[in-house]
């Protein structure tokens, strides 16, 4: 096991990846910013190291300021949590040329999945179920891309090939309006891309979010740990996720953790990712997979009892596995609700300093988060402030013991989405689990016009 | 030292952005700074010679103006190559005198005077690790 770890993150991940080490009896290293001098994490750590001001850029995406604190704390590995330079994988070869550990898949995996034709090629060949339509960039001829179009059936959507975040894509209903969209999406990729090269999926038109959570270490060992379900989203963020998916058969979930797992196996992958699904009429559609830790790992840690954070460092550590896929089961339901500062219904962002902070708590009740009472939220970073996540042998209890939850939160001094989880809760839509990506922008719509 | 290998230093100075280079070997130390319109000065000194001499400035520190690092390093009160330190309370200071290093990796960054002073207190400790933006020693204008 390693003595020393540097954690390349802030606010609540860079506690809960600390909380683990030091569970491990590994010390750590804080790398933060100016604004982030008093932060909980900071305070904390075994060491701290102010690396640059307030601006991510000169801060917690400065890659070179991240490895010199490194090298001058004598950390052996380095924990890059989710966002920032979590999946930049220049930066984890810089990190293992370093001579340290990145905490995380080989650089390599990392540049696969980032690119999404090459992602697909890679699961369709490992047997993971895919969006009908080819896993290579389409032909320039007309009549080709129609026949390629007609074969997949209508609705279809053409995406570029560099694009991503909702980004370069376009919904085509009939034939007629086909060699049009491509034309604009090609235009379009060519000039925000740099790569014109485009390619052409099955439209699913009220698919669920649903994802399979992995862990592999570097022994060829490889486990799914359950799958969780995020479709409420707002403007492609998740705002509620939960795990197990509500009313999806084990069995199947079962089939399509199995394959996650081959894939894993067949590519050599390393540490904890995710497998992330489009679910519709009964069926599984792959879409990307994250190559990090997510933000909601842990509705999947309170129903398998395993610790993600944990695990991947001791995968990382050289440790091989020391649980079978027999070991885990999926034990009752959880939930987590985002808390985010920021108005409940507009969506915008309200740093300030929290005057009240009273937290819930009770018997399956776990909030993480790197917020107090007096603590300055600061404008320069994502506004995500807690998760709120419970557990209940049922979705029932665990669906009640959130409501309970959001009552006994209080926050005063800045704006939070609080009202709006609190809503959410009562709405028989997502209560009954009949909910798809979709359900959330429509509520609010709905909700805004009446 | 021959022209040419000043010549060769002298490119990758510029090269490398670097605003001074200081090079001993027994019998010679020379020392290349970079003036503000690009032309490279070249001392050839001995040890008795006052390394990183300042501009003249008329510029004066207000009262206790507090150095702070501009990037994380450890920090040396002292050149390595030299056994009194770079500054000292009760020291006048010129603007962008050195008062310390900075070691990042491989690199001697200099911690300079933002301003015309006497140093009044030493915050930091030498050898110790400090971070962007720490306090590094207090300076006050000079009466």
């Amino acid at each position: 096991m390693f003595d020393k770890v540097l954690i390349a993150n802030r606010g609540e991940i860079a506690l809960r990846i600390q909380r683990a080490c030091h569970e491990l009896g590994v010390q750590t290293v804080a790398i933060h910013s100016e604004a982030d001098r008093d932060a909980k994490h900071v305070r904390l750590a075994s060491q701290a190291i102010c690396i640059g001001p307030a601006s991510p850029g000169r801060s917690y995406l400065n890659q070179a300021a991240i490895l010199l604190a490194a090298e001058l704390s004598g950390a052996q590995a380095v924990h890059p949590g989710y966002g920032f330079l979590s999946e930049n994988a220049g930066f984890a070869d810089r990190v293992e040329a370093a001579g340290m550990v990145f905490i995380g898949p080989r650089p390599d995996a990392i540049r696969t999945m980032g690119d999404k034709v090459a992602a697909k090629r890679a699961m369709r060949e490992a047997g993971v179920p895919c969006v009908p339509g080819p896993d290579g960039a389409l032909p320039e001829d007309g009549a080709q891309i129609q026949a390629i179009a007609r074969e997949i059936g209508y609705p279809v959507i053409v995406k570029a090939s560099g694009g991503g975040g909702g980004r370069g894509m376009r919904i085509v209903q009939t034939e007629s309006q086909l060699l049009d969209a491509i034309s604009v999406t090609r235009e379009e990729a060519r000039r925000a891309f740099g790569n014109p090269e485009l390619y052409i999926e099955k439209f699913l038109e009220h698919p669920r979010h649903v994802e399979i959570q992995v862990l592999c270490d570097n022994y060829g060992n490889a486990l799914w740990l359950g799958c969780r379900d995020c479709s409420m989203q707002r403007r492609h963020q998740k705002v509620v996720e939960e795990a197990p998916a509500p009313g999806i058969p084990a069995e199947l979930i079962a089939q399509v953790g199995e394959r996650c797992a081959d894939a894993c196996r067949q590519i050599g992958y390393r540490g904890a990712g995710t497998f992330e699904f489009l679910y519709e009429d009964g069926a599984f559609f792959f879409i990307e997979m994250n190559t990090r830790l997510q933000v909601e790992h842990p509705v999947t840690e309170m129903t398998s009892g395993v610790d993600i954070v944990q695990e991947q460092i001791r995968i990382a550590a050289g440790e091989p596995l020391r649980i079978k896929q027999s070991d885990i089961k999926v034990n009752g339901h959880s939930i987590e609700c985002r808390i985010n500062a920021e108005d409940p219904y507009a969506c915008t962002p309200c740093p300030g300093k929290i005057t009240r902070w009273d937290l819930p708590g009770g018997n399956g009740v776990r909030v993480d988060t790197h917020a107090t009472a007096g603590y300055v939220v600061p404008p320069y970073y994502d506004s995500l402030i807690a998760k709120l996540i419970v557990h209940g042998a049922t979705r029932e209890e665990a669906l009640a013991r959130m409501r309970l939850a959001l009552l006994e939160m209080q926050v005063e001094g800045i704006s939070t989405n609080i009202p709006l989880q609190r809503e959410i809760l009562q709405d028989p839509g997502f209560c009954a689990g009949e909910f798809d990506i979709h359900h959330l922008e429509r509520w609010l719509k709905q909700r805004q016009a009446a | 030292m021959e022209l040419n290998e000043l010549q060769q230093l002298i490119a990758k100075l510029e090269a490398s952005g670097l605003r001074s280079l200081e090079l001993s070997r027994p019998g010679e130390r020379v020392k290349l700074t970079m003036s503000d319109n690009s032309e490279v000065q070249v001392v050839n000194a001995d040890d008795t010679v006052e390394l990183f001499a300042a501009p003249a400035s008329l510029q004066a520190a207000p009262a206790g103006t507090t150095v702070l690092t501009e990037a994380a390093g450890l920090f040396l009160a002292t050149h390595p190559m030299r056994s009194k330190p770079l500054a000292e309370v009760g020291q006048s200071v010129k603007k962008n005198d050195v008062l310390g290093l900075l070691k990042i990796g491989p690199v001697y960054a200099p911690v300079t005077a933002p301003a015309d002073g006497v140093v009044t207190q030493i915050l930091a400790s030498d050898g110790a690790l400090l971070g962007f933006g720490a306090p590094v020693l207090e300076i006050a204008a000079s009466a």
